[in-house]
């Protein structure tokens, strides 16, 4: 299993992007206002930072996915805890993507069709793409679908321009100040983060030492696009309006109005929405699979597939509601732990001690 | 899936291996007797005396008496009159000034008398049959233990007409025929070139097929060349009549809705193909070649494409790869937005189609599913009815079917519409194989569709997608060049470039020696014509 470099970025960029798009942005919005955008600046300067540290990280040992590197460079049991604190990370976060996809779909689309229904449907593809190829699979649809998703976006965007009042970007940075400018950052930085998954995915390119760019530009390029999508939901909404609903980005599209006929450009969100979480979920139901099978020592980590599958089904009946799904477990636990251990923290551990050990040795 | 179906095939297998298999093997080794009347005994007794087989017994030179065996209707009794009878039998004044032993009269017949092309020296019964079964005329003669076949095949064969399948508007119109002597000639008029490397195999045991396999050497990937070869050699089977077979028997996958393998009728884009190394695989009694190993986006290439200038080119192109998702997607788009969806229908629109819906007695996914059914049936019987009551039916299939239909308040106007323009959509695609994919996935998607709304859209091509990014045809991703990315070959993908910019042939196929031609070939209007 190899994948090129193009293919990390593909992957990367849409693993930060549809996520980050339509699930951060109200509690962006209500921390920092009109101010939202310097938000994502800051939270895609903090997300550069982390991922200077992972691709640095991985650099230690190329050809050592994280499972190993924490091994090699803390030795076994620190290490095994490390795996354990992203395993963590790993098997919360498949089940509650996968809740508030179906939540998504629910609410917008298909209101009166069972959810399991729709859960079994996404997590079937998620297998066949994890099964049928692993990581090249998933790439290689990645590939496929990157450009679809930037073209929707960039539609979305461009015929929503119509709307926009840019009055409601005023007045700058007076209204939020500095708390509520990181504030507002700290959702989408946790969000964008995701590319700490390259600590896992470096190992299986045919360049492990040559990937970093390709991580650097899918991180700039989903901030950028996320950026924009911000930009245009605060003009096209305003200030009130967007803190209160659930999923600006949609809400935006569906303002939509053009010419008379195109009205309603939901479908265009759905499909942002619908592939950028197929490929997410795939891409960490790859990762874990991997993961717990080397970390458990199972030969074929394919069999991890069928375990984890229902397990992540299971799970993802636990929220209670939208807004647990939604809200809790961002603002609990992936903000206050994720995103500094995880993202920041960890990386920058193995980093030094790898580094320390490098220059004894 | 596939490991049940191998299982399943394994018990099916053993029957035949338990009973001998079709081969005889004992009498291949069998050689030909010194006995004239032996020999002769022999292949009549082999054949059942059947009535084509001709043995012809003369006195040949210094009184030997020989025999001439040919099947009458694949030779050419002209040949056989003026090149092989009328030499032996006046040879007699050569002959008997040498006198000489066997062995002698055997090397004068062939090398002094025998006034054919080609003629061969054959000793097994299996390889006396087999030059009959080719046309060739065998002389025996009493005291010989080997034979000569001499070439005198001549049989009825349809002339290089046009191809039905795959017809352009500019360029050459000349189309593969049955006989694969003639489709190799036609490939070696047009690439004249001691690289076109041809390897010839015999598959079927009963039918003995001729199977050849073309290359560029040099520019063909080697390795893709053996696993052809080592594929075609380990059908074992009793019959090829057609490509087809051997594409079953060679593909990558079976169970995939693609095909991994392109048929051609058309020696140009044969040509094209060998030339931008990939590999052809002919087979003797079909117009139809094969072409591999292939990308999915070859299949949406026409060989107009590089005839014709590059912009219309591009152009029909995309269009093609438009008219291909319409043909699989549209009649589950239709349902999904009608039943799950209104709102994103425009409103006058939406109330025009909620009118004509307003009488139709089915949902709207069996409203598609009957006339989609209709279809099929209308294009299967146009396609199988004898030709004098086409005309007849196509009036029952317009009027009846479409217009009735509608007036009778059974299917909505707005239906028809969408079914007639899936089914012209296609009809676009230039490979036949590949829009034949996307008929069958239309009703998959409609079933997803009407459960399922767009998700069940979307789901279903996201399923496609995962399935054809596993794909692969020997060895080359089925997605590429697109996934995973090669930015060298994207310039003939969605877009033709001009030809001075195709430097390169793509390099998915052509591993070695991928330098097509020069890089400055850019025309530019030269300095004296400015100045004028």
């Amino acid at each position: 299993m190899k994948v090129t470099g193009m293919q990390v970025f593909w992957m990367i960029f849409i693993m930060d992007l549809g996520m980050t798009l339509i699930m951060t942005l109200t509690p962006s919005l209500q921390a920092a206002k009109q101010d939202v955008w310097i938000s994502i600046l800051v939270a895609g300067c903090i997300i550069l930072l982390a991922t200077v540290l992972v691709t640095n990280a991985s650099l230690l040992h190329p050809d050592q996915n994280l499972i190993q590197l924490s091994q090699t460079v803390l030795g076994k049991w620190i290490g095994k805890v490390v795996i354990v604190i992203y395993l963590v990370q790993w098997y919360t976060i498949l089940p509650i993507v996968l809740r508030q996809f179906i939540d998504v779909i629910h609410t917008m689309i298909l209101p009166a069709t069972p959810k399991a229904a729709v859960m079994i449907i996404m997590l079937l593809l998620i297998v066949y793409a994890t099964y049928s190829g692993g990581i090249v699979s998933i790439a290689r649809c990645s590939e496929v679908l990157g450009p679809i998703i930037i073209l929707m976006v960039i539609l979305a965007l461009v015929a929503s321009l119509n709307n926009a009042d840019w009055k409601y970007l005023l007045p700058v940075f007076v209204d939020s100040g500095m708390m509520g400018v990181i504030n507002g950052a700290l959702p989408p930085a946790s969000y964008l983060g995701h590319s700490v998954e390259y600590l896992m995915l470096a190992s299986f390119l045919y360049q492990p030492r040559k990937g970093a760019p390709y991580a650097y530009w899918g991180v700039i390029a989903a901030t950028f696009l996320v950026l924009i999508a911000m930009l245009m939901a605060t003009v096209t909404m305003g200030t009130n309006l967007a803190p209160k609903m659930w999923y600006p980005f949609f809400e935006m599209s569906r303002k939509i109005s053009l010419f008379g006929f195109i009205e309603n450009f939901d479908p265009l969100t759905i499909v942002i929405w619908v592939a950028s979480v197929f490929i997410k979920l795939a891409i960490y139901l790859f990762i874990t699979s991997y993961g717990t099978a080397q970390f458990l020592k199972i030969k074929n980590w394919r069999t991890m597939i069928f375990f984890i599958a229902p397990v992540v089904m299971a799970f993802a009946y636990f929220p209670r509601n939208v807004s647990e799904a939604t809200a809790n477990y961002l603002l609990n636990y992936w903000v206050p732990y994720a995103l500094p251990i995880n993202m920041i923290g960890l990386p920058l551990l193995l980093l030094i001690v790898g580094k320390i050990r490098m220059g004894n040795t | 899936m596939n490991k049940l179906f191998q299982l399943f095939v394994r018990k099916y297998q053993e029957i035949p291996q338990q009973g001998e298999p079709a081969s005889d093997k004992p009498e291949q080794a069998e050689l030909l007797s010194c006995c004239l009347q032996e020999n002769i005994d022999r292949i009549k007794s082999l054949t059942g005396n059947s009535s084509d087989f001709i043995v012809r017994m003369f006195q040949g030179a210094n009184g030997l008496s020989m025999a001439i065996v040919y099947i009458n209707d694949l030779t050419d009794t002209a040949v056989i009159n003026d090149s092989i009878i009328k030499p032996i039998l006046s040879g007699t004044e050569a002959d008997t000034a040498e006198q000489g032993s066997l062995t002698d009269s055997f090397k004068v017949t062939n090398d002094m008398l025998l006034t054919v092309g080609a003629t061969n020296t054959v000793n097994k019964i299996n390889d006396f049959v087999s030059a009959l079964y080719n046309g060739n005329t065998v002389i025996l003669a009493e005291g010989w233990d080997h034979a000569i076949s001499a070439s005198t095949s001549k049989w009825q064969m349809r002339g290089v007409e046009e191809p039905s399948s795959q017809s352009v508007v500019r360029g050459p119109k000349d189309g593969f025929t049955e006989n694969i002597s003639t489709n190799v000639a036609l490939l070696r008029r047009r690439i004249k070139s001691p690289n076109l490397w041809k390897i010839d195999r015999k598959i079927g045991l009963v039918t003995q097929t001729d199977v050849s396999v073309l290359y560029l050497k040099g520019t063909a990937d080697d390795s893709v060349v053996k696993e052809v070869l080592k594929r075609l050699d380990r059908i074992d089977t009793d019959s090829i009549l057609d490509s087809g077979y051997i594409e079953e028997f060679i593909q990558d996958q079976t169970f995939t809705p693609f095909p991994t393998i392109i048929n051609s009728e058309r020696p140009d884009s044969v040509a094209a193909a060998i030339l931008e190394g990939q590999i052809a695989v002919l087979v003797d009694g079909t117009p139809f070649v094969l072409v591999l190993p292939i990308t999915f986006f070859k299949f949406f290439t026409a060989s107009e494409d590089y005839y014709q200038r590059f912009d219309i080119s591009t152009f029909l192109r995309i269009l093609r790869f438009c008219a291909f998702t319409i043909s699989m997607i549209l009649p589950s788009l239709y349902i999904a937005i009608t039943t799950f969806h209104q709102e994103m229908i425009p409103s006058t629109l939406l109330v025009s189609l909620a009118a004509q819906r307003e009488g139709i007695p089915f949902p709207a996914f069996f409203e598609a599913l009957l006339m989609e059914i209709t279809f099929e049936v209308l294009r299967e019987a146009g396609v199988r009815m004898p030709r004098a009551i086409g005309s007849a039916i196509s009036i029952v299939g317009a009027l009846v079917l479409g217009q009735a239909a509608v007036e009778a308040g059974l299917v909505s106007a707005a239906m028809v519409i969408v079914v007639a323009f899936t089914a012209i959509s296609s009809f676009v695609v230039p490979m036949f194989n590949i829009a034949i994919s996307a008929r069958l996935l239309r009703f998959a998607l409609m079933l997803l569709a009407a459960s399922l709304g767009l998700f069940g859209i979307m789901s279903g091509l996201f399923f496609l997608l995962i399935h054809m990014a596993a794909l692969r045809s020997f060895g080359i991703p089925y997605l590429a060049p697109i996934a995973p990315f090669v930015p060298n070959n994207m310039k003939d993908i969605f877009v033709r470039v001009p030809w001075w910019m195709m430097v390169t042939r793509p390099r998915l196929f052509a591993k070695q020696n991928y330098i097509r031609q020069k890089v400055n070939l850019r025309p530019e209007p030269s300095d004296t014509e400015e100045e004028k």
